[in-house]
C-alpha cells in the first residue's frame, strides 16, 4: 500500500501497475478498494471508488461528479483512462436506464389517455341508453320497480263510466262483450293494453257497449290469488282500474311476482279505497264467487283458454267471438260494428 | 406475467364467458328455466325481468357479443388490439356492474349465472388493462 502511495506521490503509476481497474484514486486523495475489507486501515475515504458493475444511486451521483474526470484527464496514465471509461459506461448505462424508465412511464400515461378517450364516448352512450331504457320502462310498466305506472291515465280512461262489480258500461247498452281472462295471462295483457282503450272510447263511453269481465283464473295459484284480489277491488267499485293497471304492470306468469306488496301497489295505484282489504282477500284461500261463476259459464260455452270472448245483444245469450289476434282492435271493432248495424263514429 | 401468459389467461376467461353468455342466450330464446344451484329462483326472475333486455336486445346476447369481441382482439396485432380489448372489457365490466346493481336493488334477486359472468368480466377488465399498460 505504501508503494502505491509512493507511486501516486510521484504523479501516477507505470504500465506495470496492477491496481484493479475499478479503483480510482483522485489527485488529492488516495484510496484502496481492499482497504475497507481489510479492517478499515484506509487513511482517506475512497470518494470515487466503484465496486464492479453494480451501481447504486449514490454511486451514480459519484459518477456524475466532475472531480474524478478532472483528475483522470490530468493523469496521462492509461490505467486511469481505463477506469474512467468504465465509469463513463456505468454512468451511460444508468442514464439509459433512467431514460427507459421515463419513457415507459410516458408510454403508460399515453396509453391511459387513449383508453380514457376511447371509454368516454362509450360511457356517455351507455348513460343515454340506460336513461332512455328506464323511461321506456316507466311508460310500458316495467315490473318490480317503484309504484305502478299508468295510474293517472287509467283514472281518466274510466272516468264517468258506470261500473258494477266486474261489469263496465251502461246497463242499457245494446251490446255486451264478455271477456274470459286471467290476470297473469300475457295475451290478455296484450288485449287489455291495445284493445280495451279503443273499445272504451268508441263504444263503452257512448253507451253502445258494456263489457263483462269473467274472472277466469286458469294459470295456477298465483292467478287465483290475483282473482281474489280482483274480486275485492270489484266490491269497492274499482275492478276495471285495478285489472287494467295490473295488466300494465304484469310480470312473467308464475314467477312469484304476485306478492302482497305487488297487489298493494296495484290497489293503491288504482285508487281502490281500501287497498289492505284487497291484500287481505287475496290471502283468503276461499274461491271467489266470480271465479266459480266464470268456470261454470266457461264450461257452458266450451271456453278453455284466455282470453276468450262472447258477443251478443244485451239480455240475450251471446255467442263465441272468434278472434284470430286478440291484440288487434280492428278485429273487435269490425265484429261489434256488424252487430250494431254498421260502422260507428 | 408475460405477454403470452396474459393472452392465454384472457383467452381462457373469454371462452368461459362465451359459455355462460351462450347458455343464458339459449335460456332466453328457448323459454326454458335456467339451471340454478340450490333451487334459487333468482335466475328465472332476473332472466324474465324487464332488465333482461336493453333496447330490445337480450343482455345475454350483448354479453355473448362482448366476450367474442374480446377474444377476437387477441388476434389484432400491436397496441390497437390491446387497446380494443381493454376498452371492450372495461365497458363490459361497467355494464355488469349496472346489472348487478339492478339485481340487488331493483329486481331483488340474484342470478348465479350473471354473477359468474360479472366476475369473469371483472377479471378480463383487470387483465386487459394490465396487458395494455405493461406492454413493451
Amino acid at each position: 500500500m505504501a508503494d502505491r502511495d509512493d507511486e501516486q506521490g510521484k504523479g501516477g503509476g507505470g504500465p506495470e501497475r496492477t491496481a484493479p481497474p475499478y479503483e480510482f484514486s483522485g489527485g488529492e486523495s488516495s484510496g484502496d478498494d481492499d482497504a475497507p475489507r481489510e479492517g478499515g486501515q484506509r487513511r482517506e475515504a475512497p470518494e470515487y471508488e466503484f465496486s464492479g458493475g453494480e451501481s447504486s444511486g449514490e454511486q451514480e451521483k459519484d459518477k456524475e461528479d466532475p472531480t474524478p474526470e478532472t483528475a483522470a484527464t490530468k493523469t496521462p496514465d492509461g490505467t486511469f483512462k481505463a477506469r474512467h471509461r468504465s465509469e463513463r459506461e456505468e454512468a451511460e448505462r444508468a442514464r439509459k436506464a433512467k431514460a427507459e424508465e421515463a419513457e415507459k412511464r410516458e408510454r403508460r400515461r399515453k396509453r391511459l389517455k387513449k383508453l380514457g378517450w376511447a371509454l368516454a364516448p362509450i360511457a356517455l352512450i351507455a348513460l343515454i341508453v340506460i336513461l332512455v331504457s328506464n323511461i321506456d320502462d316507466e311508460k310500458t310498466g316495467g315490473e318490480q320497480q317503484g309504484p305502478p305506472v299508468g295510474g293517472t291515465a287509467i283514472d281518466k280512461r274510466f272516468q264517468g263510466i258506470e261500473q258494477d262489480g266486474l261489469t263496465l258500461g251502461d246497463p242499457k247498452a245494446p251490446l255486451t262483450l264478455v271477456e274470459f281472462a286471467d290476470l297473469q295471462c300475457p295475451f290478455c295483457k296484450q288485449s287489455s293494453d291495445n284493445v280495451l282503450p279503443v273499445l272504451v272510447d268508441k263504444y263503452v263511453r257512448p253507451g253502445k257497449l258494456r263489457i263483462e269481465f269473467r274472472n277466469f283464473a286458469i294459470l295456477g295459484p298465483d292467478s287465483e290469488k290475483a282473482a281474489r284480489a280482483l274480486e275485492a277491488a270489484a266490491q269497492q267499485g274499482r275492478a276495471w282500474q285495478f285489472l287494467d293497471l295490473w295488466y300494465l304492470n304484469q310480470g312473467e306468469e308464475n314467477t312469484g311476482y304476485v306478492t302482497d306488496e305487488f297487489i298493494r301497489k296495484i290497489a293503491r295505484g288504482a285508487r281502490v279505497p281500501d287497498a289492505e282489504a284487497v291484500v287481505k282477500r287475496s290471502n283468503d284461500k276461499s274461491t271467489p264467487d266470480t271465479l266459480r261463476a266464470a268456470r261454470t259459464e266457461a264450461n257452458r260455452f266450451g271456453v278453455d283458454g284466455t282470453p276468450s270472448f262472447l258477443l251478443g245483444k244485451t239480455g240475450q245469450t251471446p255467442t263465441i267471438l272468434q278472434i284470430q289476434d286478440p291484440s288487434d282492435p280492428n278485429l273487435f271493432t269490425q265484429a261489434i260494428d256488424r252487430q250494431l248495424g254498421g260502422p260507428q263514429e | 406475467m408475460t405477454e403470452a401468459r396474459s393472452r392465454a389467461a384472457i383467452a381462457a376467461l373469454a371462452v368461459a364467458g362465451i359459455g355462460v353468455a351462450a347458455y343464458l342466450t339459449y335460456v332466453h330464446y328457448a323459454d326454458v328455466q335456467a339451471l340454478c344451484v340450490a333451487g334459487g329462483g333468482g335466475c328465472e326472475k332476473v332472466q324474465t325481468s324487464s332488465y333482461s333486455e336493453l333496447v330490445g336486445i337480450p343482455v345475454a346476447v350483448l354479453g355473448l357479443a362482448g366476450y367474442v369481441s374480446i377474444l377476437a382482439t387477441l388476434w389484432i396485432r400491436g397496441e390497437t388490439g390491446r387497446l380494443a380489448g381493454a376498452v371492450l372489457a372495461i365497458t363490459g365490466f361497467g355494464f355488469s356492474a349496472y346489472l348487478t346493481y339492478r339485481e340487488l336493488f331493483t329486481i331483488d334477486a340474484i342470478c348465479q349465472w350473471c354473477v359468474v359472468s360479472a366476475v369473469l368480466m371483472t377479471l378480463l377488465a383487470a387483465l386487459t388493462t394490465w396487458r395494455l399498460l405493461a406492454a413493451e
